[in-house]
């Protein structure tokens, strides 16, 4: 078969091959056509015209085929299809549309559904939604790739269509066995698809549908014929056609896997429809041109670019790369040299290619490349030559190479020439012909896998020899080298990459026995040959039965081409590498007459019988003779000379010959001629010496000759394939023409066109030239100047127009210098607004040549753009309007930019704005333009109930509604307009009431004009948005005054001065406080405002819990106090505060105190004087107890006298000291109101003698007692007892030493009883004493003389 | 007045009587003499009473408030200094006159509760033993 690469579906791997490989064979063929569930697809693709062509082809098919039909055509992505049910009107089969997955069954038809990609998958066909824009772009290759990879034997056709879409899938298709049909592009509408398919080589039948539909039930029916296929039939048919194709091509498939082989030629059956192998043998044999189809489908291959992308990277970073490294530039006629084997339609090679160009580009030295691409397949290696491939490649090239190595040309992308020019594409065998050598890479890739053990290791040593030492091997990803694992290391197992390990030897391959020139040097007339490896043993054998010796054949070049089973004996190869030559083989001694037989038998036809040659054979010395004569087998074949051995016998020992001579007689001469003999042998010897040195430059130079040979060989192919390309051009040539002649009509399409246009247009267009001429022009210019179509020619300026602009020529003129467009608004004489544009005139060539003037109409436009221009001055102003009330602080300043404003935007020449009090149903005018005294005196402040009729903002007012006074003489009159109208000068106004957002009017605008004035809606809307704006500024005013009024009565509350007001922060820092808290605590505002007071720090110590406790209250109710405590002023001192407080919301506290340290020490004071109260009361209620326990009597009545003559007297010291005001009290008053009661009947009785001596109230008390006592005693045992007896009471003031002075008091009794000591001393006594003692702080002396009592008392006084 | 004393315990200690009152200096020292009290003073002026203190070291003082409309404070912190206990009596409330060197002795209210005084005093005799 061929090396030609089969690798259409990837990561397939061959078949297990057992020893004989055609059992396996006969398995899959069976798994590949008895399977009935599995019907045939017929893949059917078309594009533009498909439908048409999809009709005729259902209405003629048979229903009955048994074939799935998937048709996929190129829909619109997003509209539904109606295909199925056109084609379901067409056929009997049912027709389904494929949205979803489906299971295939025979005699159905599938149709794509729009944005669906179909694919086999199992027995099914899915559908799937488009994932990438490829496949939305080739859905029939998808499909097509798809049927090959499932190994589904299908059919193919390609329908019209335009585009190349199915021309890559119908290759792979192909490959897998299927057939593939084509409409004729006749006869299709579109006929771009079908003829992208048959540019492939691989269509089978280019037919009209009719007949397209007939070979297709041909087909399917001799399928179906070859199913019954025997076994046996099968294996012993393929091995005829085998050897029957090596007759006729001179290539020999045995060699080649069995089931690829059957799995061709049963294609080619169904093809020419014979259902027999028989009948397809005899077909074969009576048809030459059949022998060349059947070669041509065996080569048939699928290959893409940069297959496997990994693998390609690891080439170049592994191979390429150290190429170039170690390439030297300084070696002569150094270069790159690559050998692609099996190149089939070049995208390998152009792969590498490109590879080796993009690592050139890298490096700063020149590095001449030179790629040989080889293959056997004629029409692949026109392909590849051409280097034209379908878009779809576009898909496996990246965009930069796609830019950078290819050029478009229509649907095909074309590698440019320059990497065309770096491969030399050749037929050429790699098992047969000589290789190429000093090869650094060769790319060998699925070629290996389709060859049989034997024949992989014949061709690694192939490639060994062509390679460099170090040269790299490429192979297919699924191949080794295994089987010379001595030749090859591995250096990327996944990429499948080697080099070639330097051997000792390069030994040059050992060529297979092929004779025949297998490259067709005219196709045309090529002679078919028959020779053959059978042909040449049927001559040896022919030979043989006439001649019996051990024997071998020789052909013309001295090669050893076959030997005899015995010949054996007379073979020795000599040391050294292995050579065919024949006198390198047979044993040296019979070396020399050999080769001068075969050369007297090549060049003169002689045969030749050698003398007898002594030589040891089997350790026995015997004669051989050689006979050497020429066998033709066929005419004009090339001759071959057959070499036979023949044994004379053993040979006597080497002295049997001097014996002989001696047995002879021993004569002179008999020695001489010995001698002159044994002299002719050595000089033979000698002569045969330098003979075979010749010969031995000779075979170097032969070799040298061949290689030559080869390179000429290839440039012949170059050279054929210059002229290939020359051909191509003048294709290319003619395809220009054509384009060209389209083109024109383009040319004179796009005339009418513009024709139209022109007098379609409304734009003015006026074309002029250089010098201004009219070139052309439409309709409407002539509007603007006063031309007609004779005017075309002339100059534009000679004419008038209605344009007020008379720059046309400068600014024409300018626009030619400066290339610069120029635009400007131009006005007509009948006030029409014209853009015009002045552009240059840029020919497609990008030259100027004139300018080219535009007129649009846009006096619409310029009219709505001032107007726009005026609502924006408006809305400009009422921003600013807004933006400055805003500012405002003061209500009548705002107004008066509401009216101003107002007034300039509707023009108004009066107008005032007036407020309405509603608690005296007043209106007041707050602000006025405009307006005289007069009138304003009468209208300042007006009553709005009589205004209601009265005038027009009353009305407003009352109706909530604007008033609008066109003119006062027509339209609804007041009487304050009909008075005052007049004076004032308005005929026009209008009143709009200003109304807030609670709905309440609060005041009325007012603007009048001189003149009548109609109201626009625009005029209304400033109105309202103007009213709004005043309404707004009135409503803030009253809500900031309502606010200005409440503040200041808090502030009032505030600022009282009696209570302090203190704000604290949640931590209890006081952050503000009013006036009276820092009159009270005595600390300044910036002592507070620096926030360094806190409670804490007013607060004494004992008083720190309690307010803590109140703090905690705080927390919970929000609540403080009421409650006391005192504060520290700043000056240390202390004040009485009542406190209250709540938290306020935003967490401050504020707290309000009262100055209670008036109320705190009248408090005190109260406490005192109620204990000094109780002190008072309990020490008088003691001495009275004191008194009472002291109080004796014999009766109670006794008792009770003296008791209450004690208290009583106890009682006039207090009372006179009350009297005295609890000061001083005189002696002598005291004494006259102590002895008082016993002067009633005794006047004269007690006599008083002393000076005036101030007491004080404890003397006074003490004394009053004293005297009391020493009455109670006269009166009861003393002088007074009677009538007689008298007291005398004198005292006087003594100075004693120290400045101090002391009371003399002198008490003596006369006249009364005898007195007598008392025998014990009573109470009496003993008060006196203690009295004198404790409360005049003196002393008292009682002497109880007979006469009388003398009691004399001194104490000190102040 | 009761012939029979209402308590042993005061037998032959030595009280000072400081009051300004003269009555009832008197009859609180008639009382106490009747619990058999050797009765110092008593003294109606604070001088007095220190001189008095000095002289023959009391066992316990009784001390009322006001003397001549002074608060013998000078006395009372003498007393404290030299841990003699004393019982106030007098006619202020509690919370008058709290000066720490009163603050320890017991308070009793005029008019005097004798039972109640020989109580006291016996206390704070036995509480300074």
């Amino acid at each position: 078969m061929t090396e030609s690469k089969r690798t259409g579906r990837t990561g397939r791997r061959p078949r297990r091959q057992n020893r004989e490989g055609h059992t396996t064979e006969s398995q899959t063929n069976a798994a590949e056509t008895s399977d009935p569930h599995t019907p045939p697809i017929c893949a059917i693709g078309a594009s533009a015209g498909g439908v048409r062509a999809l009709q005729d082809f259902f209405s003629a098919i048979d229903d009955d085929l048994g074939l799935s039909y998937v048709v996929v055509i190129h829909l619109a992505p997003d509209h539904p299809s109606q295909l199925d049910a056109i084609l379901a009107g067409r056929t009997k089969m049912p027709v389904e549309q494929a949205e979803h997955t489906l299971e295939l069954r025979p005699n159905r038809v599938y149709v794509i559904a729009p944005d669906r990609e179909l694919a086999i998958e199992g027995d099914n066909l899915a559908a799937r939604h488009v994932t990438e824009p490829r496949s939305r772009r080739a859905p029939i290759d998808g499909f097509f790739h798809s049927v090959a990879a499932a190994q589904r034997d299908g059919l193919a056709v390609v329908l019209s269509g335009s585009g190349s879409d199915g021309a890559l899938g119908i290759r792979a298709i192909k490959e897998a066995g299927g057939v593939i049909f084509v409409q004729d592009p006749n006869e299709a509408e579109y006929p771009m698809m079908p003829q992208s398919a048959i540019a492939t080589g691989v269509a089978d039948f280019v037919e009209p549908v009719a007949t397209l539909v007939q070979r297709i039930a041909e087909v399917v029916r001799s399928k179906r014929g070859m199913d019954g296929l025997n076994e046996d039939d099968a294996e012993l048919g393929l091995s005829k056609i085998i050897s029957l194709l090596q007759a006729r091509t001179g290539h020999d498939f045995s060699h080649y896997k069995r089931t690829t082989v059957m799995r061709r030629v049963t294609r080619r059956m169904q093809v020419t429809r014979r259902d027999s192998i028989g009948n397809y043998i005899n077909y074969l044999r009576s048809t030459p041109e059949e022998a060349r189809e059947l070669l041509a489908d065996l080569l048939i291959s699928v290959t893409s670019f940069f297959r496997d992308k990994e693998a390609y990277e690891a080439l170049a970073r592994k191979a390429i790369q150290p190429i170039f490294s170690r390439f030297d530039e300084n070696e002569e006629n150094n270069s790159v040299r690559v050998w692609v084997v099996g190149c089939a339609t070049g995208e390998e090679a152009y792969s590498i290619a490109m590879l080796l160009l993009e690592e050139a580009a890298h490096r700063s030295f020149h590095v001449p490349i030179q790629i040989f691409a080889s293959d056997l397949d004629e029409k692949a290696l026109l392909i590849a030559r051409e280097g034209r491939y379908p878009k779809a490649v576009a898909a496996d090239v990246s965009e930069e190479r796609l830019r950078r190595f290819f050029v478009q040309e229509g649907d095909h992308y074309r590698i440019r020439k320059e990497v065309r020019d770096l491969i030399l594409f050749a037929s050429h065998s790699v098992l047969k012909d000589p290789p190429f050598i000093r090869i650094d890479l060769v790319s060998c890739r699925n070629l290996l896998i389709y060859l049989d053990r034997e024949l992989q290791q014949r061709l690694c040593t192939v490639l060994h020899y062509a390679l460099k030492p170090d040269g790299y091997l490429f192979l297919g990803s699924a191949e080794s080298v295994d089987t010379s694992s001595d030749l090859f290391r591995i250096i990327d197992r996944g990429a499948r990459l080697y080099v070639a390990m330097p051997t000792v030897e390069r030994v040059a391959p050992v060529f297979p026995p092929f004779t025949f020139e297998h490259r067709r040097a005219h196709p045309e007339h090529a002679p078919q040959r028959m020779d053959s490896v059978a042909a040449l043993a049927r001559i040896h054998a022919s030979a043989l039965e006439r001649q019996s010796p051990p024997s071998a054949l020789v052909d013309a070049d001295y090669r050893l081409r076959h030997v005899s089973a015995t010949a054996g004996r007379f073979i020795r190869p000599s040391e050294g590498a292995i050579s065919t030559e024949v006198w390198q083989l047979v044993r040296p001694q019979l070396r020399l007459d050999l080769k001068l037989a075969l050369q007297r038998a090549f060049e003169h036809k002689e045969s030749t019988l050698t003398l007898p040659i002594t030589m040891e054979i089997d350790g026995e010395r015997r004669r051989i003779l050689e006979y050497v004569t020429l066998t033709e087998a066929d005419k004009g074949a090339a001759p071959y000379a057959l070499v036979l051995f023949l044994d004379a016998g053993t040979a006597g020992p080497p002295e049997e010959v001097s014996a002989v001579t001696e047995q002879a007689g021993q004569a002179d001469e008999k020695r001489r001629l010995v001698q002159e003999l044994i002299m002719a042998q050595e000089r033979l010897n000698a002569n045969q010496k330098q003979y075979e040195e010749v010969l031995q430059e000779l075979r170097a130079s032969n070799e040298e000759l061949q290689s030559i040979n080869e390179e000429y060989r290839s440039t012949s192919e170059e050279l054929e394939t210059s002229k290939e390309e020359l051909q191509s051009i003048n294709e290319e040539l003619k395809t220009v023409n054509a384009e060209l002649k389209s083109e024109l009509e383009n040319v004179s399409a796009a005339h009418n066109d513009l024709q139209n246009l022109m007098s379609a247009t409304e734009i003015g267009t006026l074309f002029l030239d250089r010098e201004l001429r009219i070139k052309l022009f439409t309709p409407p210019v002539a509007s603007h100047f006063n031309i007609t179509q004779a005017d075309l020619g002339r100059v534009i300026t000679d004419f008038t127009h209605r344009l007020r602009y008379n720059g046309l020529e400068n600014d024409a003129k300018k626009v030619l210098e400066s290339l610069a467009p120029k635009e400007a608004e131009v006005r007509t004489l009948d006030d029409h607004w014209l853009t015009m544009q002045i552009r240059p005139y840029r020919t497609v060539e990008n030259l100027i040549d004139g300018v080219v003037l535009t007129f649009a109409d846009v006096t619409e436009l310029k009219r709505t753009e001032e107007s726009l221009a005026v609502e924006l001055n408006a809305m400009g102003r009422l921003q600013e309007l807004s933006t400055k009330v805003a500012e405002s602080v003061e209500l009548e300043p705002a107004l008066m930019l509401v009216l101003d404003t107002i007034m300039e935007l509707l023009g108004a020449d009066l107008g005032y704005i007036q407020l309405y009090d509603s608690d005296n149903g007043k209106l007041r005018i707050a602000t006025q333009r405009g307006f005289a005294e007069s009138f304003l005196d009468h209208f300042a402040v007006v009553d709005a109930s009589d205004a209601l009729d009265a005038s027009a903002s009353g009305r407003a007012l009352a109706t909530r509604r604007q008033v609008l006074i066109e003119d006062i003489e027509k339209g609804p009159s007041f009487r304050a307009g009909l008075e005052w109208a007049a004076p004032a000068g308005f005929r026009a106004l209008q009143a709009t009431p200003l109304i807030v957002r609670d709905g309440k009017v609060v005041g009325v605008l007012s603007t009048h004009f001189r003149t009548p004035r109609r109201f626009s809606a625009h005029d209304l809307r400033l109105l309202a948005i103007c009213a709004r704006q005043a309404s707004d500024s009135i409503d803030a005013y009253l809500l900031q005054e309502s606010l200005r009024k409440s503040e200041t009565r808090l502030r009032q509350v505030l600022d009282t001065e009696t209570v302090g007001v203190l704000f604290l922060s949640e931590d209890g820092t006081i952050i503000n406080a009013n006036k009276a808290l820092l009159q009270m605590t005595g600390y300044s505002r910036a002592e507070i405002d620096a926030h360094e007071l806190t409670w804490r720090k007013l607060t004494p110590p004992e008083w720190i819990a309690l307010s803590e406790e109140q703090f905690k209250k705080l927390e919970v109710s929000g609540l403080i106090g009421p409650y006391e405590k005192e504060y520290l002023r700043k000056d240390g001192s202390r004040c009485w505060f009542l406190f209250v407080g709540r938290k306020l919301d935003d967490g401050t506290i504020a707290e309000y105190c009262i100055d209670i340290s008036d109320r705190k020490r009248a408090e005190q004071e109260r406490e005192l004087l109620a204990s000094e109260l109780s002190h008072r009361v309990k020490n008088t209620l003691a001495v009275v107890e004191a008194l009472a326990s002291q109080t004796s009597g014999k009766t109670v009545q006794q008792f009770r006298d003296k008791f209450a003559g004690r208290l009583r007297a106890l009682a006039q010291a207090h009372t006179l000291l009350v009297d005295a005001d609890w000061s001083n009290v005189d002696l002598k008053m005291l004494l006259q109101q102590a002895l008082s009661a016993y002067h009633t009947d005794n006047t004269k009785r007690i006599a008083l003698d002393g000076v005036p001596i101030a007491l004080n109230p404890k003397q006074a008390l003490g004394l009053r007692m004293v005297i009391h006592e020493l009455a109670t005693n006269a009166v009861k045992y003393g002088a007074l007892t009677n009538t007689k007896g008298r007291v005398r009471l004198s005292w006087q003031i003594e100075q004693t030493g120290d400045q101090q002075r002391q009371v003399r008091l002198h008490w003596e009794e006369r006249g009364g009883p005898v007195v007598k000591a008392p025998e014990q001393t009573g109470f009496g006594d003993r008060m006196i004493k203690t009295a004198c003692e404790y409360d005049l702080g003196g002393e008292a002396r009682l002497d109880f003389l007979p006469e009388g009592l003398v009691c004399e008392i001194v104490f000190p006084i102040a | 007045v009761a012939k029979v004393p209402l308590s042993l315990a005061l037998q032959g200690t030595r009280i000072l009587i400081v009051e300004d009152e003269s009555i009832l200096a008197m009859d609180l020292a008639d009382r106490l003499k009747h619990e058999g009290c050797d009765v110092i003073g008593p003294a109606a002026r604070e001088a007095k009473a220190l001189d008095l203190v000095a002289q023959d070291r009391p066992d316990a003082v009784v001390l009322d408030l006001n003397l001549d409309g002074r608060l013998p404070i000078d006395l009372a912190k003498t007393l404290v200094a030299r841990q003699i206990p004393f019982v106030i009596v007098t006619g202020y409330g509690k919370r008058q006159f709290d000066a720490p060197a009163l603050q320890q002795a017991p308070r009793l209210q005029k008019p005097i509760n004798m039972p109640e005084l020989v109580r006291a005093l016996s206390d704070v005799i036995r509480a300074a033993d």
